[in-house]
């Protein structure tokens, strides 16, 4: 069964846009409409509020933790077309950079994977994608302009991979770790991006969905030769592009399921084998790939009608995975 | 360069005349009349009474079998009443009689579908139609028998069109290609000028000049042709989708594309260029929803500055741009002072209220209709669009000026059209006081009267004066009175904010009026930062402050202003009309965090009931203020206080959905909404998902690594995880005990049997488990198996396998003050065996050595050139035993990594570090010399030799026990030998140079015993 660990009363103000915990699971962080920033502490079914960051003059729309070999450190992003980047210095929380170079509202950051350093992606709605990175205690932004047209909703990184080197024994000089993201947008497209000489280049276009994306996800790598992009659109629908890195360029779309309201995002687990999907309609569905290829519902954390009454745990009933062999 | 607008319905005028289904579109040349013909009938719209017109449907003796390819009106003031209209191989000539269009005549000649039909310039009689069947036929209109001359050619023509300076010339297009022809020489084309590799979709003629034309085609790009010189074109125009129509302006030298729309992208296909900067367009006209298929312009009118764009598309709709000056300039022309307002003609062309508003006017009792009667043009347009129109354009602000001064009075009747029953119940509004709204400018004062009336429960008096660019706003209650003066720079909206003042009388104290400055001053700001204009969100505020004095004593002002001083009112500022691009926020969602939490934030109980069957999600942020605009008086009264929030958007809608079609409207919902506040966010919830996942925290904490005793290893696995009940598990390393015991164990010489790794229950049974394991994710199993089958089998214990280490040595003797005699032992010739992957045939070797090495690959159980991957499994799951907190466990793992873990900033790759014996100055990698078997390295402070952990500088190579130097260089500088030596600062030089390791300041080295 699917538990409930803890439930976390944020107290916010106003509508949450995210929630998110930090690399050992023991942080919370969530954001919300009113403007505000608060990290708990959940461990062992407590919850006490570490900090409330304020700093925001808008509606927060999502926040990102960094790989906590840099120190604790969360980005955030909002309506305000600003970039917070907060830092725990000595259990203080301060603001330890603000990126204000956007021209509309900045819909989603997410941090590199930490092979890359301290490395934030910012994407907004005026249609650029800004990337932030760490050096030498300075920040240099990249702005990649127009990468979508009328805005750009989400980002993600690939995970680090190195070129061909599933196949080929590593040379003996240093692996060039190729950086790639993908972003989705208003333009009802799927870029995904790729660093060549310190440019970003589209390298691929992705076009299956007919109405804005959503949220883009790549799923994480446990060593297996091909990546894997969730996708989601206000069209209501999931899609799941696969590109085999022994064959070559091709991303092949598969759509995962219609929805009957808008998808909102999708998250993928730690080993890349389940998908989160959860949108407008206020309910969360946990997906599956079978050992056939298909998708599969294996969880519903419905929350949706007729159990307003009570401020009890969803139910989510999900089946335990079967042992195989 | 190129800019998105964001046009509002004052721009734009929408006819929708789905009826028809009309594909061809056609404007006359007095630009009253629309032509919209398609296969369900022929109609004709004038343009000048919008609002109310009707199509005027044309009577058509054949039922039409055939779509409309297109259609034109004679361009004549003569035949102005005349049109052709084109269906499969025949054009039908229509003209006006006795106000009716009839058909006069039908030219029928061509054999294929008529393509392209084109009026002469010149000549009113004179008609040009290309076909498919390759002909080109000029028709006379007094002989419609048959074709006046004809062209032929070998392939299809698409357009044809005459140039609009001489009356000879015409040219059409055949696929790629465009011809000239001279009407008098029939038998062969003048020109031939192969354009585009692609099909050509649309010619025109430069308006002014003969010897210009521009193609558009399917190849992505719109070319200008010289007709004088055929080689080379003009100039280029390139977009990323096939250009479908191109025409030029008729002002400056601009040039209007339509794209073809790429897979469902329609939001910028009507783009206007101009000729100096082919690189970009200049504007983008959005709004259509679907394909344009025709574009026209409207003669322009003299006393007008705009000219005036018609548009028909797939979306049924007709659109109406207007192209201001600033635009016209952007395309070269020189536009004369524009102080004079050409509004009356954008008041003509403001659109019907939009979503029907109007229509519940009508519908609604009387009072509602008097006050409404023949203000239609007033009420025109968007009003509150308005406000939100960025303007870079200063020569424009004046006019946009008087327009969102006429927008203060318009954003009232916006939100308040629709129910008559609340403009009577007014009346009974116990805090209001008389009111009276006299804008200097508007014609009909009554009207805005009474809507703020019922908007503003207070006294509101504004006066606004265009010539000195400022107005006055006063409100009271009954406690107070404010009047404030605001005064607009010349540069407003652009990051100029207007000044404001509080001008006598007032009731306010000083203090108090000094916050209330504070306020407004501040959302005054933020709306001009981006670049907005700030009367009604100054207005609003006004309110709310005035609100608050009237609610709460004087004292609870404090609190007011603070917040809002501090931003708190600046939630009015978002969901606006210019967030359309603002991708509506997620209020609920689920994410994978860490290694098994799911969290989960959802909405808040009370707004939890998706009315998703009443309601879609919206889709843009901006659905918001849609959304205000469609509620009732009294809620806006509350959103003037709350402004917009995306919790209010759920509240509405949830009420609205809860409230059935019986009860109406009750004056209870507005205490409903109000007591439902009390929780404004959803719950977070921490979902364990562990169960869902392959992998295990359990198991990772029982797993066990022992390199000298693999059997064991397996067995102590197996019982792990059959504990978790993993049958499949306890099965594998069932089987991984017994592929992993000593008696299958290879041989070492390749001339016994072939080795275990070989038999089908070796590597294949192997891959096969790994192939079924990857298959499901389960990156734990993966990783444990490369460990234990992989092919470092034991740790690595020593990392100078990998060829890219540098050595560095340390002599501890070293007299030779500031001179390092550190030896840089470039690429490691190590003494351990290369990995047999390093070998590569070819290389003259000896073929028994050669033997041995495949051999040694086939010993393996997994084959070596995975390696890598192995390597990654090993990586992944070490990061997830580094979430899980299991340190230990992790560390193990990473023992077995084929290659070190590369540092990311270090320029080596690895470096480690050896001693120069003091006594045979033999290099050593170990504290004890290898030749002289004494203790290598000597502690500088107490002179015994080092055998664990120790520490020296870089720079002068003396050092010694960690704890000894570490004690020594808290208090001192320099070297401890008195070698002059400063350790601390050399040896982080010697990083920065060479090292660039990114450890503490002196290297620690973890001496081996």
């Amino acid at each position: 069964m699917v538990s409930v660990i803890s439930t976390v009363d944020t107290a916010h103000e106003d509508m949450i846009h995210d929630a998110q915990m930090d690399y050992y699971g023991i942080r919370l962080a969530t954001c919300s409409s009113d403007r505000s920033v608060k990290i708990f502490d959940v461990k062992g079914g407590q919850q006490t509020l570490v900090a409330n960051l304020r700093g925001h003059e808008g509606p927060v729309w999502q926040v990102a933790w960094a790989h906590p070999m840099y120190g604790n450190i969360l980005a955030s992003c909002s309506y305000d077309r600003k970039v917070i980047i907060w830092k725990e210095t000595n259990g203080a929380w301060d603001k330890l950079y603000e990126y204000g170079n956007h021209e509309s509202s900045v819909n989603s950051v997410q941090w590199a994977p930490s092979e890359f350093g301290l490395v934030l992606a910012a994407a907004s709605s005026d249609g650029s994608v800004s990337v932030l990175t760490h050096n030498d205690g300075k920040w240099d932004s990249q702005k990649v302009k127009d990468a979508h047209a009328i805005g750009c909703n989400s980002v993600s990184w690939a995970p680090a991979v190195e070129p061909g080197s599933l196949i080929e024994p590593p040379t003996g000089q240093k692996p060039n770790l190729v950086r790639r993201f993908v972003t989705g947008g208003c333009d009802n497209l799927v870029k995904v991006w790729k660093e060549e000489n310190g440019e970003w280049k589209d390298e691929h276009v992705l076009e299956a969905h007919s109405d804005w994306v959503r949220d883009v996800a790549w799923a994480p790598s446990i060593g297996l030769p091909h990546s894997v992009i969730a996708t989601c659109s206000q069209d209501c629908r999931v899609i799941i592009w696969t590109n085999d890195e022994g064959t070559g360029s091709t991303w092949t779309p598969k759509i995962l399921n219609k929805f009957s309201d808008v998808v909102w995002h999708v998250s993928w687990s730690v080993t890349g084998n389940i998908l989160a999907v959860s949108g407008g309609d206020n309910k969360v569905s946990l997906w599956k790939e079978s050992l056939e290829g298909q998708w599969v519902c294996v969880s519903d954390v419905n929350k949706g009608e007729g159990q307003s009454q009570t401020t009890q745990s969803p139910a989510i009933t999900a089946t335990e995975p079967q042992p195989e062999q | 360069m190129s800019t998105r607008w964001t046009w509002t319905a004052e721009n734009v005028s929408i006819q929708n005349c789905s009826e028809s289904q009309a594909t061809a579109m056609a404007l006359d040349s007095t630009g009253d009349f629309v032509l919209l013909a398609g296969r369900r009938g022929i109609d004709v719209l004038c343009l000048s009474d919008i609002p109310h017109c009707k199509p005027q449907r044309v009577k058509h003796k054949t039922t039409m079998k055939w779509d409309i390819s297109v259609a034109e009106w004679n361009p004549h003031s003569e035949q102005k009443n005349q049109f052709v209209t084109a269906s499969n191989q025949a054009a039908d000539v229509f003209t006006l009689s006795e106000s009716e269009y009839v058909q006069a005549m039908s030219l029928k000649a061509h054999t294929r579908t008529i393509s392209d039909l084109n009026w002469s310039v010149f000549n009113p009689n004179l008609l040009a139609t290309s076909s498919v069947d390759t002909y080109i036929y000029i028709w006379d209109t007094r002989e419609s028998k048959k074709p006046a001359s004809a062209f032929s050619t070998f392939a299809g023509a698409g357009q044809v069109k005459w140039n609009k300076k001489d009356e000879h010339c015409l040219a059409t297009v055949h696929d790629g290609d465009i011809r000239l022809w001279d009407k008098r020489k029939g038998n062969q084309a003048v020109k031939y000028i192969s354009a585009h590799v692609s099909k050509i979709y649309s010619l025109d003629w430069d308006p002014n000049n003969q010897s210009h034309l521009i193609t558009a085609s399917q190849d992505c790009s719109a070319k200008v042709w010289d007709t004088n010189n055929e080689q080379k074109a003009v100039l280029e125009i390139r977009t990323d989708a096939p250009q479908w129509k191109v025409r030029y302006t008729p002002f400056g030298d601009g040039l209007v594309t339509i794209t073809m729309p790429q897979l469902r992208q329609r939001e910028k296909n009507l783009l206007m260029w101009s000729q100096s900067n082919p690189a970009a367009p200049i504007h983008s006209f959005t709004g259509h929803s679907d394909d344009i298929l025709e574009f026209q312009w409207r003669p322009k009118d003299v006393s007008s500055f705009d000219y005036h764009m018609v548009t028909w598309a797939r979306d049924y709709t007709l659109r109406i741009w207007r192209v201001e000056p600033y635009l016209q300039r952007l395309c070269g022309v020189e536009v004369q002072d524009l102080n004079l307002s050409g509004s009356s003609e954008i008041e003509i062309l403001a659109s019907p209220p939009k979503s029907g508003s109007s229509l519940s006017m009508a519908s609604s009792a009387s009072p509602a209709r008097q006050l409404m009667g023949g203000s239609n043009d007033l009420m025109g347009g968007g009003g509150v669009g308005d406000q939100n129109r960025s303007l870079s354009d200063l020569d424009e602000s004046i006019t946009s000026l008087e327009q969102e001064f006429k927008s203060l009075a318009r954003i009232t009747p916006q939100t308040t059209i629709e129910p008559v029953s609340h403009l009577t119940s007014f009346f009974s509004f116990p805090s209001l006081c008389f009111l009276s709204l006299i804008p200097t400018y508007s014609a009909t004062p009554s009207l805005y009267l009474y809507f703020f009336s019922v908007s503003f429960p207070f006294l509101h008096r504004t006066f606004s004066d265009l010539g000195s660019r400022s107005c006055q706003i006063s409100a009271s209650s009954n406690r107070h009175t404010i009047r404030m003066k605001m005064t607009f720079p010349p540069q407003y909206p652009v990051k100029v904010s207007p000044k404001l003042a509080i001008i006598s009388p007032t009731t306010l104290d000083n203090q108090t009026r000094m916050k209330v400055l504070e306020v407004l001053n501040h959302s005054c700001m933020q709306q001009v930062e981006l670049e907005r204009f700030c009367i009604s969100t100054c207005f609003n505020q006004l309110i709310t402050i005035l609100e608050g004095l009237q609610l709460n004593s004087p004292s609870a002002m404090n609190g007011s202003s603070t917040k809002g001083s501090s931003g708190g009112q600046v939630t009015s500022s978002y969901g606006t009309a210019s967030d359309k691009n603002i991708p509506f926020p997620r209020t609920s969602g689920a994410r994978f965090c860490s290694t098994d939490k799911l969290v989960m934030f959802t909405r808040p109980n009370s707004m939890k009931k998706s009315s998703t069957i009443f309601q879609a999600t919206p889709k843009a942020l901006s659905a918001l203020s849609q959304h205000r605009g469609q509620q009732n008086i009294q809620s806006t009264r509350k959103e003037n206080q709350e402004g917009l929030s995306i919790a209010r958007f759920y509240k509405e809608r949830e009420n609205k959905h809860r409230r059935g079609g019986k009860h109406r409207r009750k004056n209870s919902d507005v205490t409903q909404i109000s007591t439902s506040t009390s929780q404004a966010c959803g719950t977070v919830f921490v979902f364990d998902t562990s169960c869902l996942l392959p992998i295990h925290q359990k198991l990772a904490e029982t797993y066990v690594l022992i390199p000298d005793d693999v059997p064991r290893m397996c067995s102590l696995n197996a019982n792990a995880a059959a504990a978790v009940g993993r049958k499949d598990l306890l099965q594998v390393w069932s089987l991984a005990s017994l592929a992993s015991s000593p008696k299958l164990s290879p041989y070492s010489s390749p001339d016994h049997e072939r080795p275990w790794a070989k038999h089908p229950m070796g590597r294949q049974l192997l891959k096969s488990l790994m192939d079924h394991y990857s298959s499901i994710h389960d990156v734990q199993t993966l990783a444990m198996l490369s460990c234990v089958f992989g092919e470092n089998t034991r740790p690595r214990g020593d990392a100078m396998n990998s060829p890219s280490i540098q050595r560095f040595f340390v002599s501890p003797d070293s007299d030779s003050m500031f001179s390092p005699d550190w030896i840089i032992d470039g690429y490691g010739h190590s003494s351990l065996p290369e990995s047999p992957d390093d070998y590569k045939f070819g290389q003259a070797r000896n073929p028994e050595e050669m033997e041995k090495d495949i051999h040694r690959a086939n010993m393996q159980l997994i084959d070596p050139s995975q390696r890598h991957q192995l390597d990654k499994f090993k990586k992944k799951y070490a990061d997830i035993l580094y979430k899980w907190n299991l340190l230990d466990a992790r560390a193990e793992l990473l023992k077995y990594m084929s290659y070190p873990e590369r540092s990311r900033r270090s320029q080596l790759d690895f470096s480690d570090f050896g001693i120069v014996c003091r006594r045979c100055k033999k290099r050593s990698m170990s504290v004890q010399c290898k030749e002289c078997k004494k203790y290598a390295f000597e502690c500088s402070i107490c002179h015994v030799a080092v055998r664990g952990a120790s520490i020296f500088c870089l720079f002068c190579g003396h050092g010694g026990h960690t704890q000894h130097m570490l004690d020594w260089f808290k208090l001192e500088k320099m070297c401890p030998t008195g070698c002059g030596c400063v350790c601390e600062r050399e040896s982080q030089r010697a990083c920065e140079q060479d090292v660039s390791c990114s450890s503490p300041i002196m290297p620690t080295v973890s001496a081996k015993r």
